[in-house]
């Protein structure tokens, strides 16, 4: 196994470990660092749309959407490889 | 001899004189002289009347402050006793007037039908943004959609919003956004209490409305639950309404058990 998978699966568990022990805002900020380091880290969008099923219900706060933390997952990982497209191969 | 006594008598004369004028002079510039010979000392002294100034200043103060730390400790430990023996008795006082209320509650034909059922708590509401908790029971202990979660059988800090076989999901009423309705006890004064997060509700009252801070806020119904005691009160002159900070009384961080009203 090569170093960047051995990398991937320890982070993979380190974020479920936060997601059932730590406050939210870790996760979050766990998973931003992930999406930054790992070259295209969708592993993450099922692991926050877990997150979503354990956690979320209808709320006021989220008018009523419940996959706040798959979205942004979402949109986190398209971003970074949206820019990292555009930063490192520049048309 | 004659001349010899005389001789004597004159010399003890004078010597009286001498003396007589030396207190007289003694007496006159008395304080000339203890001010002429503590100038001189002084300089000698004053180093040491200092330095046992600040050794005396020193070991009194020291001395006074462990006293009074340790007075003001027994004076402390004494109060807070009395203040227990206060608390204990008004909580005998207390579970009289519960046992007695529910007894005219019975009399009057209202029975109370309330189930209470233990729930522990799985996942606080720091764990996600939603402000959620999960409780350990589910549909096997039927818990349902709607019911309330309560703590010391008390204080309503929540409400199921979904029911998993063997989990269920609360959000909690101090969740920003969430509505719930109550009173403010002893004076019936309907408001609706609107979540802020962190333990808290904001309420809104005209202006001409008394409230005042530490009044307790009960959910509504003939047997209410605390839901939360008045923190502050604030009013903007431009606005008819004052504002009313009421916050939880419980703190849901480090709670382990509640329970639910089934």
């Amino acid at each position: 196994m090569s170093k960047d998978i051995i990398s991937r699966v320890f982070s993979y568990i380190v974020i479920i470990f936060s997601i059932m022990v730590f406050p939210w805002w870790i996760t979050l900020v766990l998973s931003i660092v992930a999406i930054i380091y790992f070259s295209q880290y969708y592993e993450i969008i099922p692991l926050l749309f877990i997150m979503d099923i354990i956690y979320a219900v209808p709320t006021v706060k989220f008018h009523g959407m419940v996959l706040i933390s798959f979205g942004t997952a979402f949109i986190l990982v398209l971003i970074k490889e949206k820019l990292k497209k555009q930063i490192l191969l520049p048309l | 001899m004659n001349y010899h006594r005389s001789n004597i008598r004159r010399e003890r004369r004078i010597g009286l004189y001498i003396l007589a004028i030396a207190i007289a002079l003694l007496l006159l510039y008395q304080n000339k002289i203890v001010i002429g010979f503590f100038g001189g000392v002084t300089t000698g002294v004053t180093p040491l009347l200092e330095g046992g100034k600040n050794i005396r200043e020193g070991v009194g103060e020291g001395l006074l402050s462990v006293l009074s730390f340790k007075a003001s400790l027994v004076a402390e430990n004494e109060g807070l006793r009395n203040k227990l023996v206060g608390f204990q008795t008004k909580l005998l006082e207390n579970d009289r007037l519960v046992k007695e209320n529910a007894e005219l509650k019975l009399l009057l034909g209202r029975k109370e039908k309330e189930k209470l059922l233990l729930a522990n708590v799985m996942a606080k509401p720091d764990q996600s943004p939603y402000d959620t908790i999960i409780l350990d029971v589910g549909n096997n202990y039927d818990v349902e959609v709607g019911d309330k979660v309560l703590v010391s059988g008390s204080t309503i800090i929540g409400e199921i919003k979904e029911v998993g076989a063997k989990a269920s999901k609360a959000v909690l009423l101090t969740s920003y956004g969430e509505e719930s309705g109550g009173t403010v006890f002893g004076k019936n004064i309907s408001l609706k209490l609107v979540g802020r997060g962190g333990g808290n509700f904001i309420a809104e009252l005209p202006r001409g409305v008394s409230i005042e801070r530490g009044e307790q806020i009960i959910s509504d119904g003939i047997f209410p639950h605390t839901l939360g005691i008045v923190d502050s009160i604030f009013s903007d002159a431009r606005s008819p309404f004052q504002g009313i900070l009421v916050k939880s009384p419980v703190n849901v961080q480090t709670l382990r058990f509640v329970e639910i009203i089934l």
